[in-house]
């Protein structure tokens, strides 16, 4: 049976439960837009039906869209190799998201410690950022037809790094014209204390390719940066990145007590690709007159070793994220989380209409109970939040998915993707949901990817869900691949796109 | 199209290895996978080892990536040695090499001999796993501690321990470290490797985080069998050493053995895996 997720297909998927009827297409749940047209919402559990017996934790979810040909769509997650083989896989959908593959393409066995992708735009070209299984060294890879079954190329290797976050695109004008950029944020413990890293490669498409390490903290630190180091570019050369500057802390990181009881939300700024001189250094703060830009100061955020009950079993460290206006990249959008009272984390986000010097003075959105902020921003101008939201106590608390959109900052329309229980599965592992998961915006569309609770509920998708994977929707129960016998439930990555925005 | 990677020797590194007959050429039933001259739809018949992901796939048509184009008939019986796949609403393998059927008596002797498919393939890892360790015992833990910060360090590790006592709250922390813990076995035998004295001790990772989870935990009156690695914790540590707690950890004597693999340790009550293999006078693939 493939089960599927809006209220008017019930009776389809009942059909469907006695294996006659043909899996259809991804419904398209119909909500309302942030002016009065509606929107097309679809969810799609992207665990394969070949793969209906898998129980792993798949968390921490990242997800690009080919700029060329959106209908080509890679997810990646800590999902290992169901062959446990030499190569984790990436999920892969050559039709828009409504159908998923795994292919084991990625040099790390069985699964990665850290990865994130990026469509450069170039043909079938993927770029990644991993951390490799057993050693965690820092591997920056390329696939030149990411449906293709050979490992990917290794770019370059070193160690001694934490949470690689790959952006990629192709210069579209002028000398370089057709020349593929690749910015991996990574958290370089090499360069401690000011570790905020950015690694370029400005001509990635080419046979040998140089990646060169950026060092974009220019303060002093409490002995090392936030691992969120996240990059993002505009077609005109504009290439802004966001991380957290780490200024005090207190408590122990292996005990679990561990608070930064002070930090930065800094962004920095190039406005040539990162050829500045130096590089990345465009946005002064007025303050110091130091490169990068202070958009908050001495928040505090916990940084945990492990989650707890009490987060919904998700260890916390803080979130970033940064988008900028495909239209015009003087606009651009920070989101960050910190510690407030009453609250695991709160997310704040602000804008900036002038390339990042000034700020908007008080927060557009605050939201209690929050992680995992990714932005995204339409060339309808239209400015897209997701982020998962722990609600209710103990025993009854759940993991609930928004996505959020505004066009002018003030009024923000709410989608809820996912509600489900915090507390079901039980973590194999931390991070229990994942440190990040991710949105993207090409044309007008979201595209995005967030890794929840897999029962197969409806309630738990207001906007409706599809299950390529076996599944029971009236018993909520998973089933294996003989659709018969139960698989327990476990942490599953979710793709949606919402079109008409 | 997908292309089916060279083995060296197929048979060894095979994790999907089954017998089966070939329904159709130049044909697919993936999506993602076209159909060409090096695909074909093949019945499995008989499995002889296989992932969980493929264990249940006896009877099942699924489609291969030929090493050569040609080199199969419809209606030919074969044994197929698989080292990758693509799993989507079905699943194709990637064939390093196939062989007739009647020419791989051992294999098939496997499959008749009703080994799960799945047990077949965890005791070939399990028994990689015991032919890489330096020592193999089995006992007892009797104690667990956090590792001494004595002995020899690298100049750099002493650097990073220098900066943990005079600036605490500046020693950089990773969301992967490793937690290590020391755990004190009480050996009650020998089975790999020569080790003098009662007791060994085992460093481990405690740490719930994705690279460490599946490592073996240990705690006190635990009992069962160890297979104890010198050298592969100072590797797998040594890309994370910017961490000074890491460090510490990487940079402790080149002696100090590890288990971090799932596999490594296996209680005295669980079947097969590693009792079979010091059991057994002739361990067999």
């Amino acid at each position: 049976m493939r089960a599927t997720g809006t209220a008017k297909r019930k009776a389809t998927a009942s059909k469907r439960s006695t294996g006659r009827a043909r899996p259809a297409r991804a419904p398209r749940a119909r909500a309302r837009g942030i002016g009065a047209a509606p929107v097309a919402v679809q969810v799609v559990n992207i665990i394969p039906k070949s793969l209906s017996n898998e129980t792993a934790q798949d968390s921490e979810p990242h997800l690009t869209v080919n700029p060329a040909d959106p209908r080509q769509i890679v997810g990646t997650a800590f999902t290992p190799d169901p062959f446990g083989g030499a190569n984790a896989p990436i999920f892969l959908s050559s039709d828009g998201g409504t159908t998923w593959a795994l292919n084991a393409i990625v040099p790390s066995a069985p699964a990665t410690h850290d990865i994130t992708s990026a469509f450069s735009g170039t043909g079938k070209k993927l770029y990644a950022g991993i951390l490799k299984s057993p050693t965690s060294s820092l591997d920056f890879l390329r696939a030149i037809d990411f449906m293709a079954a050979g490992p990917m190329s290794l770019l370059k290797t070193r160690g001694n790094a934490d949470q690689p976050f790959t952006h990629a695109t192709t210069v579209k004008n002028g000398a370089d014209a057709g020349k593929e950029r690749v910015y991996i944020g990574d958290n370089d413990f090499a360069a401690v204390p000011q570790s905020a890293t950015i690694d370029q490669a400005l001509n990635a498409g080419a046979g040998a390719v140089t990646f060169t390490s950026v060092r974009i903290e220019k303060r002093t630190t409490a002995g090392q940066d936030g691992p969120q180091i996240r990059p993002v570019s505009h077609p005109d050369g504009t290439v802004y990145a966001v991380f957290y500057r780490w200024r005090a802390r207190t408590g122990n990181f292996q005990a679990n007590t561990l608070v930064v009881t002070s930090a930065d939300v800094v962004v920095v700024r190039d406005d040539k690709w990162g050829t500045g001189t130096p590089a990345f250094t465009a946005l002064k703060d007025p303050s110091d007159g130091l490169a990068g830009r202070r958009v908050a100061q001495g928040v505090s955020l916990p940084f945990m070793i492990a989650g707890t009950a009490a987060t919904g079993q998700q260890r916390l460290g803080g979130s970033v994220s940064i988008a900028v206006d495909p239209n015009d990249s003087a606009k651009v959008f920070v989101a960050w989380c910190d510690k407030q009272p009453n609250s695991i984390l709160t997310l704040h986000v602000r804008r900036s209409s002038d390339r990042g010097q000034n700020w908007s003075a008080s927060d557009l959105l605050t939201i209690n109970n929050s992680t995992n902020a990714a932005l995204a921003i339409t060339t309808a101008g239209t400015v897209a939040l997701l982020y998962q939201q722990l609600s209710g106590a103990g025993a009854a608390q759940r993991w609930v998915t928004h996505l959020r959109r505004t066009a002018d900052g003030v009024n923000w329309s709410d989608l809820v993707l996912a509600t489900v229980p915090a507390m079901t599965p039980p973590k194999l592992f931390d991070p229990y949901i994942g440190d990040y998961d991710h949105l993207v915006a090409v044309g007008k569309d979201l595209y995005g990817i967030f890794s929840a609770s897999n029962v197969p509920d409806r309630a738990n998708f207001p906007n409706g869900v599809t299950y390529l994977r076996n599944a029971n929707f009236t018993t909520h129960q998973l089933l294996r691949t003989d659709n018969t016998t139960p698989v327990a439930p476990s942490i599953d990555p979710f793709f949606f796109k919402v079109t008409g925005v | 199209m997908p292309r089916p990677p060279k083995a060296p020797d197929a048979a060894e590194h095979a994790r999907f290895v089954f017998k089966g007959t070939v329904r159709r050429l130049k044909s697919s039933t993936v999506r993602e996978v076209p159909a060409t001259n090096q695909t074909a739809v093949v019945g499995v018949e008989e499995i002889v080892h296989a992932p969980e992901a493929l264990s249940d796939h006896l009877g099942q048509d699924i489609t291969v990536l030929l090493p050569r184009a040609g080199s199969l008939r419809v209606g030919q019986q074969a044994v197929f040695y698989a080292t990758g796949g693509i799993f989507g609403d079905g699943v194709a393998v990637l064939c390093a090499d196939h062989r007739p059927a009647e020419r791989v008596p051992a294999a098939m002797a496997a499959a008749a001999a009703r080994v799960s498919p799945t047990r077949q393939l965890a005791s070939r890892d399990t028994q990689a796993r015991f032919q890489q360790a330096d020592l193999v015992v089995s006992g007892t833990v009797v104690g667990v501690k956090m590792p001494a910060r004595g002995g020899r360090r690298s100049a750099r590790a002493a650097a990073m321990a220098a900066m943990a006592t005079t600036a605490p709250s500046t020693t950089p922390v990773s969301e992967h470290d490793p937690v290590m813990q020391d755990a004190e076995i009480e050996v009650a035998a020998v089975h790999k490797g020569s080790h003098t004295g009662g007791t060994v001790s085992v460093r481990f990772p405690a740490s719930t985080d994705v690279k460490w989870y599946s490592a073996p935990k240990f705690h006190v009156g635990q009992e069962g069998f160890f297979m104890l690695h010198k050298d592969e914790q100072t590797k797998s540590a040594r890309a994370l050493a910017g961490a000074a707690a890491v460090a510490v950890t990487a940079d402790t004597p080149g002696t100090a053995y590890t288990a971090l693999h799932p596999t490594d340790f296996e209680p005295f009550d669980a079947p097969g895996g590693i009792r079979d293999l010091i059991t057994s006078p002739t361990p067999t693939p």
